[in-house]
């Protein structure tokens, strides 16, 4: 029998795996014939690992055959985003100037933890050049398109991992966040997204972008399988100087707990500048929760301008000397932001970092009456491809820079993050919703999407 | 607008100084840049933050 990663679950995938209904290899073929079919009108992979993929799905089932364990994920078909380093491979970054770099010598530290624990990498996906985006465009590779319709964005800049996922060419799929780089393609393709705590996930291996504010994140089609997929992830990693030395602490096994939580919306700048998709997901999530409690999260604005200037300043010096020494090879949308940050004033990005801790200390203090905050995860589902701007709140905002507007005040201070992707009405597409948790505890995130997900409010189903 | 032409000269100079070459009609968009980041720095530089406030340039939540 064939399972491929359409319509299953990870979670589902792994026991057929586990339990002989399919093999580890049929899954992959299964994949890699998904992938050849969809992959050339949507352009989610610049690089498909064939040979290897097949090589681990073969290595599974002989531990199966043997009677071994091949770990939680089984045969489960993944891909990651093409700035995380896979042995054999260019770590393209987005980029054609990263095409001249060697390839790398050893899979970056998620990659190695997925496959130990039997998952089965398919590729590299595409992405925004080196991260600074939120469309899912890319001038060298093309921009990833959104499952739910080929003419609008996948987002950015997880954008091959978003189309990946949502199409079903894979049952998950990582990517990076910095300011929102998982959650923007995880609210415009309809999937569940978690960026985890700052330094919960290592990020050794990934090609940077902001180190203050770079995470790993992931994309999966429940919030079950981020569980499952996170709790593998999990642990320190002295390669990673930002990797916390904190224990794992599984998620999966608190999923179904019962108990009330304390939950609030987000008001003022979060309902300014939604427009009514992103209105109505809030509030059918909230109707869902039972929430009507309203609190301000303080300085959003001022978060997001800091978020901004902290991102531009230390991008822009991370590339200044490619910038200096082959400016045509840059995709101009992104080279022309960098360069306008080379003449960032220092005192301004002194000042966003000190206003990063004041910032902390207010939002930390409203953990202590809730244990969770609901907000818009975009202002808007997902524009047309090639669209500059769009207007929500009355607001007309450039695509690029503000898609991001919700996420980046949130990722700011590295606080946990499940984006649920709210049932659209008949012919409208997915949006999400941010599910916003004190530092550490995920796992309150993951439930409440994990309860949204059975009460039939939020679904990630297959675009076909 | 005078302020305008003050950015373009100021990136002017500064990508001769940095001997970064780029199309004519790509200055104008980093002088576009230029003023939305430099809206940003204005709303973080006129927060008002106590002497003591550390600036949290290693972050752990």
């Amino acid at each position: 029998m064939t399972v491929a990663p359409r319509g299953r679950t990870a979670a589902e995938t792994a026991e057929a795996v586990r339990g002989g209904r399919t093999s580890a290899k049929a899954v992959t073929e299964a994949a890699l014939a998904r992938i050849a079919a969809r992959d050339p009108a949507l352009n989610a992979f610049t690089d498909v690992t064939r040979d290897r993929a097949i090589a681990e799905a073969t290595r599974i089932d002989r531990t199966i055959a043997a009677g071994g364990d091949p770990g939680p994920l089984a045969g489960v078909p993944f891909a990651v985003k093409n700035l995380f380093d896979i042995r054999g491979l260019v770590t393209r970054a987005g980029s054609r100037i990263n095409l001249d770099l060697p390839a790398a010598t050893r899979d970056a530290t998620a990659i190695r933890r997925l496959s130990d624990a039997g998952a089965v990498l398919l590729g590299a996906l595409n992405m925004g050049e080196y991260a600074y985006d939120f469309t899912g465009e890319n001038c060298h590779y093309g921009a990833s398109r959104n499952p739910h319709d080929p003419e609008r964005m996948s987002g950015g800049s997880s954008g091959g991992s978003g189309t990946a996922a949502a199409s079903g060419m894979v049952s998950f799929a990582l990517g990076s966040d910095t300011n929102g780089s998982v959650r923007v393609p995880s609210s415009l393709c309809g999937l569940f997204g978690l960026k985890p705590t700052f330094g919960r996930l290592s990020r050794a291996g990934v090609f940077p972008f902001c180190a203050s504010l770079d995470h790993v994140g992931i994309m999966a089609r429940s919030a079950a399988d981020l569980a499952l997929v996170y709790d593998v992830m999990q642990g320190p990693d002295p390669a990673d100087p930002v990797c916390t030395s904190r224990a794992p602490e599984p998620a999966a096994p608190l999923l179904e707990r019962d108990g009330a939580l304390r939950i609030a919306l987000a008001g003022g700048y979060f309902e300014a500048l939604a427009d009514e998709d992103a209105r109505n997901a809030v509030t059918s999530v909230a109707d869902a929760l039972g929430t009507r409690q309203r609190i301000e999260i303080p300085e959003a604005a001022t978060a997001r301008s800091a978020a901004y200037l902290i991102t531009a300043t230390e991008a822009a010096t991370l590339h200044r000397e490619r910038l200096r020494t082959r400016p045509l090879d840059f995709d101009p949308d992104v080279r022309d932001r960098l360069l306008a940050a080379l003449l960032a004033p220092a005192p301004a990005y002194i000042q966003a970092q000190r206003f990063r801790r004041w910032y902390h200390r207010r939002v930390m203090a409203l953990f202590e009456t809730v244990d969770a905050i609901i907000a818009p995860a975009t202002p808007c589902s997902a524009p047309r491809i090639g669209q500059k701007t769009f207007v929500a709140g009355g607001e007309t905002m450039l695509v690029r820079a503000s898609l991001g507007v919700f996420t980046q005040p949130i990722s700011f201070i590295g606080l946990p993050v499940v984006v649920a992707p709210v049932r659209p009405p008949p012919g409208r597409m997915p949006i999400g919703v941010q599910i916003i948790a004190a530092p550490w505890r995920e796992a309150v995130a993951l439930r409440i999407a994990a309860r949204l997900e059975r009460d039939g409010v939020c679904a990630a189903p297959v675009a076909d | 607008m005078a302020d305008d032409k003050a950015v373009d000269h100021e990136v002017e100079q500064a990508l001769a100084a940095l001997d970064v070459s780029i199309p004519a009609e790509n200055r104008a968009v980093v002088v576009a840049h230029v003023r939305i980041l430099r809206q940003h720095a204005a709303a973080v530089m006129a927060f008002p933050l106590d002497d003591d406030t550390e600036p949290a340039p290693v972050f752990r939540p």
